[in-house]
């Protein structure tokens, strides 16, 4: 079971109640000002915020919760992580600081609170801690939504379903009847349906953001570590003591070109033979 | 003399870093940087990941040296060795400059996270830094071994590992170089299809070899320059040979993964990106490897040093670029490292190490056997080394202790008179006036001066709460000898509060009409020491305690706090707080459920009724100067 959020932008008015209730249950503080606000509206006070696009129409950013997280998966000390229930919750308690969460975000979710002294990052983690604890049943945007324009899942299949039903039931309405986030970097927990492309608003700066999941590119490379350091450590000590007998034999026999400075030789090479 | 004049810049660069150090670490990274959400990492990890590059000289030349035991290059080893530990410390540094929360720089050990690039990073930097300060050591005991016997155990130990530990420390090496390339296998959508590709931690391990060679040939030419000692003209040569195949091997592999991956197309895009990658690729890169390939180019000594700091130029731009430059630029926003960015990044770290070279090159025999003085140059008189102790002789007046602490203050003032105002008292919200509104019975409101107005029906409001009456609603108050004072004239600032209370004024009006003593009237002796806070209270038990009873009746507005009632609230709250609440009241008996939202004031409309008024005020203009 894997919680999940379908939004739907055609039912959005962009009454920004979602992020007064957000402000509200995670005690966030007034909004940031000036130059760390970004025109998405997300910064480290706020973790949800409402985009109003060209036509009236508006779309809430949030965390997608993807399947496989990037951030959860470059986090060094694993502040990061994605639980059992599909949320992707912080620990600041963890934290060092390094934003390299901020970086690796394929939607540029992770903000900073560049206000503060000793800053944490500031991200919507679905109220998890909150409905963990049984004092909500639902994240506090959902329930605040009057349009039923975003909307809570107990399980993304029950979400997938959800939407397909609304795109089989309002044919032409939904923009190109795609669900953004049912594929999308290997899956996202948070869905959205809309009537404009998407990928203009919330999409990536290089290309397309493709259904592999990001953390793949890296494990590619990771997992070929352990195999570089045996093997590198390996042809050092081999061809040290290779050339080293070479020497040696060499020397032995008195025939063949013996390295000139061989009498010199300083320190590593005599704690080597010893 | 060269050294002293250089030392001594350089102390006063490291007194100005390390004010910048100290307002960093007061106010934090916020209010001392121009990084932002949309450029979390800025220019510093590129310098970063520059300075470990830097540092691969010790892994190369340590392999050349004891691994393939090419005798010659054995007087390079320790100054490699050197450059490898100077760099790793750079980056060790500059990471606790740059991290958030720099004492948690420790949480990799325990916290681990094998799926992260970074932790892998983490790792090998510690584990190679031990490494490179356990193959540096024998240099610093070697020098104390008879004055301690523990010196002459340790060293005897460590020339015992020396061939495990030089093993050991080029596969941490191999991995760290190129993992420094993995961090960036993650973010595809940040960074140029020209610098992002699926296998940079190979172009990163092959930069820094090329990176490292290109080092530790400029080092040469520092030390030649700096004490005139000789440059080991033969093996720079070979290693000139060597650098330019390296560099070959990282262009080639480049193009040709530009091809595989089908992205050539990249290469004639007319762009900020297109343009980095042009420059660094041809005259940082290919023009150096072809002078390298002229026999004549490397035999020619100053040739051979600019080709060499061309190459370290060109990939200390790939580091920035691929770290900074090339995932900056498409986000459309515009970021330049601060001031005192700069300061720490390019003053602080690369300044101590240069001075650590300085002192370690002094005092201990990192160049082994000594490089003779080089004849050729014979314009000024390097210092001169005592046969006895191993160390140079500073012979000069103004000694250089006292030289050297008046440059580092110095640097240090100047840096302290120039920081900005945020570095001395944090990310504070600049005061942002506002302006009063326009317009008669409707009156438009656009505080903040941003083009957007609320229109808000003045008239209408004054006759459904009923008449001239209802004027102390949402008036509360007005300034002295004044009977309708406009909101704006308090809440003056539109976002913090403001400060309304004119101490002056009051000092005047109890001496002359009380006939008091003003300062204890409100700063009682047994209150403290007199400021803001220890102000007996100006509405509870003062003064104004029957103002506010008075104003209050029938009005809309609670003072929320009345010991605050020396500041107004911020513009924005104070409107926003007038109406919001009455609003929501309405929204009820009205049986309009919005009728308390933000659309009802702020709405489209507002911004034509802008563009009108701005009109309306141009043609006024136009007359009265036509008029005139």
């Amino acid at each position: 079971m894997s919680f999940a959020i379908l939004t739907d932008t055609t039912r959005c008015t962009g009454c920004e109640r979602c992020v007064d209730a957000c402000v509200e249950i995670n005690h966030l503080s007034s909004d940031m000002r000036y130059r760390w606000r970004e025109p998405d509206g997300l910064n480290g006070a706020r973790y949800t915020s409402v985009v109003h696009e060209p036509g009236d129409h508006y779309v809430r950013l949030q965390c997608r919760h993807c399947l496989e997280p990037a951030c959860a998966a470059v986090c060094p000390v694993g502040a990061l992580h994605k639980t059992a229930d599909g949320p992707v919750v912080y620990d600041r308690e963890i934290c060092m600081g390094c934003r390299y969460c901020m970086m690796a975000c394929p939607y540029e979710i992770p903000r900073y609170m560049w206000e503060k002294n000793f800053p944490y990052i500031s991200k919507c983690t679905m109220c998890y801690e909150a409905m963990r604890r049984g004092d909500i049943d639902q994240p506090a945007c959902t329930k605040a939504c009057p349009e039923e324009a975003t909307v809570f899942f107990t399980s993304r299949e029950e979400a997938l379903d959800e939407a397909r039903r609304r795109i089989a039931d309002n044919p032409g309405v939904y923009f190109s009847n795609r669900i953004w986030g049912e594929h999308q970097v290997g899956g996202t927990s948070v869905l959205y349906l809309s009537e404009v492309n998407l990928d203009d608003v919330f999409g990536p700066r290089y290309g397309s953001l493709g259904d592999e999941p990001y953390p793949h590119a890296t494990e590619r490379i990771l997992s070929t570590v352990p195999a570089t350091f045996v093997s590198a450590c390996a042809v050092m000590a081999g061809t040290y003591l290779f050339l080293r007998r070479r020497d040696r034999v060499m020397e032995e026999e008195g025939r063949g070109k013996v390295p000139p400075s061989s009498s010199q030789r300083s320190e590593p090479e005599d704690g080597g033979e010893a | 003399m060269r050294v002293r004049v250089v030392k001594t810049i350089l102390w006063a660069v490291v007194g100005a870093a390390l004010v910048a150090l100290a307002a960093r670490f007061a106010t934090g990274l916020g209010a001392t940087t121009n990084l932002s959400d949309v450029t979390p990492w800025g220019l510093w990890i590129g310098l970063k990941l520059a300075g470990v590059a830097f540092a691969a000289g010790g892994f190369t030349i340590a392999a050349v040296v004891y691994i393939f035991r090419l005798e010659p290059y054995h007087l390079l080893a320790r100054r490699a060795v050197l450059l490898g530990f100077l760099g790793y410390t750079f980056f060790v540094v500059s990471l606790i400059v740059d991290l958030g929360i720099p004492w948690n720089i420790w949480r990799p050990v325990v916290f681990w996270n094998l799926h992260s690039p970074l932790f892998e990073v983490a790792w090998c930097v510690m584990l190679y830094l031990t490494v490179l300060a356990l193959e540096f050591a024998p240099v610093v005991l070697e020098k104390h071994r008879e004055q301690s016997r523990l010196c002459d155990l340790c060293l005897g130990f460590l020339r015992r590992v020396a061939i495990p530990l030089v093993v050991f420390g080029i596969a941490l090496s191999v991995l760290h170089q190129s993992s420094l390339g993995t961090l960036f296998a993650i973010m595809p959508h940040r960074l140029h299809p020209l610098f992002y590709t699926p296998i940079i931690n190979v172009q990163f391990f092959v930069s820094c070899v090329a990176m490292g060679l290109a080092a530790v040939i400029v080092e040469s030419y520092i030390a030649n320059f700096l004490y005139r000692r000789k440059v080991n003209d033969r093996q720079l040569q070979h290693l000139g040979r060597f650098l330019a195949l390296v560099v070959w091997l990282f262009m080639a592999i480049r193009l040709v993964d530009l091809v595989v991956r089908g992205d050539v197309a990249y290469l004639i895009e007319r762009s900020w990106s297109g343009a980095l990658f042009w420059f660094e690729m041809v005259p940082l890169l290919l023009v150096p490897s072809l002078l390298l390939q002229w026999r004549r180019v490397r035999e020619n000594r100053t040739l051979l040093g600019l080709v060499a700091l061309a190459v370290v130029v060109g990939f200390v731009l790939n580091r920035v670029s691929v770290a900074g430059l090339a995932t900056i630029a498409p986000t459309g926003t515009t970021y330049f490292p601060s001031a005192l960015e700069l300061l720490m990044s390019l003053g602080l770290v690369p300044g101590i190490a240069v001075l650590m070279w300085m002192f370690l090159v002094e005092h201990y025999e990192v160049w082994q056997p000594e490089p003779e003085l080089d004849d050729r140059d014979t314009r000024f008189s390097p210092p001169e080394r005592d046969r006895v102790s191993g160390v140079f002789r500073d012979g000069s007046v103004l000694g250089g202790f006292k030289r050297y602490s008046l440059a580092f203050v110095f640097g240090a003032a100047v840096a302290f008179g120039l920081l900005p105002r945020a570095a001395l008292f944090g990310a504070s919200a600049v005061p942002e006036a506002v302006s009063r509104p326009r317009g008669r019975d409707v009156l438009l409101i656009d505080g903040d001066r941003a083009g957007e107005v609320v229109r808000f029906p003045h008239r209408k409001h004054e006759d459904k709460l009923g008449g001239e009456e209802s004027c102390r609603v949402c008036h509360h108050m007005a300034l002295p000898l004044d009977e309708d004072t406009p909101c704006w004239s308090c809440h003056r600032d539109m976002w913090s509060p403001t400060s309304i209370f004119d101490h002056d004024g009051h000092v005047r009006t109890i001496e002359e009409r009380e006939h008091r003593k003003p300062c204890v009237v409100c700063h009682p002796p047994q209150a403290g020491p007199r400021s803001a806070e220890t102000t007996v209270g100006c509405t509870a038990e003062g003064c104004h305690r029957h103002e506010l009873a008075i104003n209050r009746e029938g009005s809309r507005i609670e003072p929320e706090d009345p010991e605050r009632y020396r500041a107004a609230a911020g513009y924005m709250d104070a409107m926003h707080n007038l109406c919001i609440p009455c609003h929501k009241e309405r929204a009820a008996e009205l049986e309009r459920p919005h009728h308390g939202d933000c659309a009802t004031c702020h709405h489209e409309a507002g911004k034509v009724q802008m563009a009108i008024l701005a009109r309306q005020r141009q043609s006024h203009e136009l007359a009265t100067r036509g008029g005139g």
